[in-house]
């Protein structure tokens, strides 16, 4: 199972990808690995920040589709070219309300370290966030 | 003459007109309650918004008067069952994790210094939290 | 979601057996101590267990009776129910009883109004395919027996 690095702030933690359930969806996200980007806290889906991957907006449509970010969790909605990954209770919403996205990854590594560092975001704003392929 | 507050936002100044025949029990908690000073940051479920909590006015049996969901742009909404105060900047609605939509009270419309004042607030997002001080606007 | 592989936290777990095969379900007792609390509460468990009509990939038990039917409130509410995800839905005003639910693949909790949430209590461990195989044919095979028990902690 692939494994990434995620980096916020100093912390890293580490996430396997849900490749059985996210095939196309994954590999367009390792595809556009390594990332360094703007990590946001977003204004709709509660307790989870988003960033950027223009790379997943080749990939055609939802491989399953969640509206629950469970914390720890990676998900995906190619259309928009963005990731959320949430530090708590979070649904993936935009101004029109509900919105599903394909799960991705979930942290399995220093996930505790990291997500407090999302949770900062409510006070401290953006932040950086670097993705790379982990060894092995 | 209607009542207003006085907003300081990160020393940008704006003034305020409360909603006082629309909401007077609200408008009437609100004003006792103030001066209030506390941190502003970005609504996390409500969209384009700030937001501070006056937890001495969270009151889960308060009936919310002058009720609206969308907030309007340069509105301030309020939510009694949390003490929430909502400043709009854009597209925004009351809304939590339970509740994909949900009730507010449009307190008041901000009158002065609009753009300065809410480019404040949406600056929160990406800055992070930033001091208010709400007073009332008395004799002016 | 409870940490699983950095060895930092003990985690409870429970024995869950379906039609024969059986797999140990991680509690996340982070996420929702007082559920979490009630279902250790209400072991062992041996209930019928029958096909979702409208939340998915998903099975479902009564658990009305027991500790979990005291437990007021959700916690961490989800709407989705993740593969291999057990939840909770407890007693609410205009929705008595409780119920368990597990998921084998895409699953979100509903009633025929709509969209309901649910309390997530912990998830199978890696490789339970024999007992997600065993609740997706309770869609073809009708109910079958649920079995839970403490397995202690690791």
């Amino acid at each position: 199972m692939k494994k990434v690095q995620i980096e916020v702030d100093g912390i890293v933690a580490e996430a396997e990808l849900l490749e059985d359930r996210a095939p196309r969806t994954t590999a367009a996200f390792w595809d556009a690995l390594p990332i360094t980007t703007r990590l946001t806290h977003t204004i709709w889906s509660g307790r989870a920040c988003g960033f950027s991957v223009e790379r997943l907006q080749s990939v055609d449509g939802l491989e399953h589709g969640v509206c629950s970010i469970y914390p720890g969790t990676l998900i995906a909605r190619p259309d928009a070219g963005e990731v959320l990954l949430s530090y708590g209770a979070s649904e993936y919403r935009t101004v029109l309300g509900v919105q599903y996205g394909t799960r991705i990854a979930r942290l399995v590594r220093n996930q505790a370290a990291v997500l407090a560092v999302l949770e900062r975001m409510h006070d401290e704003g953006d932040k950086t966030i670097t993705i790379k392929r982990a060894a092995g | 003459m209607p009542k207003r507050i006085r907003l300081t936002l990160d020393g940008v100044e704006a003034v305020a007109r409360l909603n006082e025949d629309a909401a007077p029990e609200t408008v009437a908690k609100f004003w006792a309650a103030l001066p209030v000073e506390e941190t502003l940051r970005h609504v996390r479920w409500g969209g384009e918004a700030g937001y501070i909590l006056i937890r001495k006015l969270a009151d889960k049996t308060q009936p919310i008067e002058n009720r609206i969901s969308i907030y309007p742009p340069a509105s301030i909404g309020f939510r009694p069952e949390h003490g929430e105060v909502a400043f709009s900047y854009g597209q925004a609605q009351a809304r939590d994790h339970v509740r994909p939509a949900t009730w507010a009270c449009h307190l008041a419309t901000i009158e002065t210094n609009v753009d300065a004042f809410f480019a404040k607030v949406r600056a929160t997002r990406a800055e992070g939290g930033k001091p208010i001080r709400l007073t009332r606007e008395e004799g002016r | 979601m409870a940490e699983r592989s950095d060895g930092e936290r003990r985690m409870k777990s429970i024995e869950l057996t379906v039609s024969g095969t059986s797999a140990r379900v991680v509690l996340w007792d982070d996420l929702a101590p007082k559920t979490v609390a009630a279902l250790l509460e209400s072991l062992p468990l041996e209930i019928p267990l029958q096909h979702c009509k409208w939340s998915g990939s998903a099975c479902f038990a009564d658990v009305s009776k027991g500790a979990i039917a005291g437990v007021s409130g959700l916690e961490s509410p989800v709407v989705s129910v993740y593969p291999g995800v057990l939840a909770v839905r407890p007693p609410a005003p205009g929705a008595p009883g409780a119920e368990l639910l597990i998921a084998y693949g895409d699953a979100e909790y509903r009633w025929p109004d709509g969209r309901r949430q649910v309390t997530p209590v912990g998830e199978l461990e890696p490789g339970a395919r024999t007992v997600l195989d065993a609740l997706a044919a309770t869609a073809a095979k009708g109910r079958t027996t649920i079995r839970l028990r403490a397995a202690g902690e690791r």
